[in-house]
């Protein structure tokens, strides 16, 4: 299973926001949100609640998981 | 749409020429303490001289490099909005006195060669004049490390509140630190190793020693606590954000497995050698080589990332 998510649409969606400023508002690094985005690093529960919560958006409209299956279709 | 990941070309060349600058201001560091050693070595008129000279004068060029490099860097972050304050007086005033001193160092020493080694004069003012150098030339330093750290942190496109966000770029600066100190420490242990095999070992040489290795891994550890009192200063409870306390544990479980079996080698090596050598090299050795491969591995997580 994979964790992937809308966090570069989001982003965009708030008035092109960068990378740093939304670090910055969930305070973690530029680093951590560029590798969670890219999904080379999975957040924890807490980190994926404040990045929705900032949006605005539940978690699940954030986050989605696929299965490897799912993938390969 | 914004640009993301990089930095304008000069930002670039900006942060290259820190880095540049910021790894000739270690070595020059490190370089400082082995010059009281020669110092303090010629003064009690040692036969070795020739050879102490010789590493003397190879830090002469990693001094002009450095000045030549902070010159630059001034230059071009002045360029690129620099404001002057007491910390960039303080490297312009402290790096101007200490590059005039570095040429009377030369004629101090030259004196020193001819009237002091040669002809048995005191020389009182040639000595004053190079420990006076020696202590500018620190001020300098410590002022120009942290006009570095200044300029790195103006390369981030966006300032970061007090009491918000963990620093990324003194965590970067602080690898790369840790990759100089980690490198001039394990070279400076498998020299010793050699060089002292077949030397009669005495408690003073154990002290010198300890103070040589605890010299170099200064700079690591300075800049490390200079992090945690800028953040406890900003409130910040946690060091690292999650990510990077991802990255550390990584890197710290892969370098707890590297150092197993790099250790046994040094066992393996080292039987049969001189036991009071060995005794007293192993755990510097240890530190530096985690320091080194630890710093490795958590920069090239961040890079990747």
């Amino acid at each position: 299973m994979h964790l992937h998510n809308n966090i570069r649409k989001l982003r965009f969606d708030h008035g092109e926001m960068s990378q740093e400023e939304l670090a910055e508002s969930v305070s973690v690094t530029r680093q951590t949100i560029h590798a969670v985005e890219k999904g080379k690093f999975v957040p924890s529960t807490l980190l994926a609640f404040r990045i929705a919560r900032f949006f605005g958006k539940n978690v699940e409209e954030v986050f989605y998981v696929t299965d490897d299956l799912q993938e390969n279709q | 749409m914004k640009k993301e990941n990089s930095l304008p070309a000069k930002g670039q060349q900006l942060r290259v020429l820190s880095l540049i600058t910021l790894g000739l201001l270690t070595l020059s560091f490190l370089w400082l303490f082995y010059d009281i050693y020669a110092y303090l070595e010629i003064r009690g008129r040692s036969q070795d001289v020739d050879r102490l000279s010789n590493l003397l004068g190879a830090g002469y060029i990693v001094r002009v490099l450095l000045f030549v490099s902070s010159a630059i860097l001034l230059l071009k972050a002045f360029r690129r909005g620099l404001r002057t304050d007491i910390t960039v007086m303080a490297v312009i005033a402290s790096g101007v006195v200490a590059a005039i001193a570095t040429v009377f160092d030369f004629a101090a020493l030259s004196d020193i060669g001819h009237e002091y080694l040669d002809m048995g004069y005191e020389c009182a003012m040639e000595w004053t004049t190079l420990f006076l150098s020696l202590i500018i030339r620190l001020f300098f330093l410590f002022a120009l490390l942290l006009a570095i750290i200044r300029i790195m942190r103006s390369l981030a496109t966006l300032k970061v509140p007090a009491g918000k966000a963990v620093d990324e770029v003194l965590f970067e600066i602080t690898q790369y630190i840790g990759i100089i100190c980690g490198l001039a420490g394990v070279v400076f242990i498998t020299w010793s190793f050699g060089a002292l095999q077949d030397f009669q070992i005495k408690a003073w040489h154990r002290w010198l020693f300890w103070f040589y290795s605890a010299a170099i891994i200064i700079p690591y550890f300075t800049v490390n606590i200079y992090w945690v009192v800028r953040l406890a200063k900003r409130k910040i409870l946690s060091l690292y954000d999650e990510k990077q306390k991802q990255d550390i544990a990584q890197s710290g479980l892969a370098t707890w497995l590297i150092s197993i079996p790099l250790m046994i080698l040094v066992t393996v090596a080292t039987s049969g050698s001189n036991d009071s050598v060995t005794v007293i090299l192993w755990f510097p050795f240890y530190l530096f080589s985690t320091v080194l491969v630890f710093s490795v591995l958590l920069l090239v997580r961040f890079l990747k990332s």
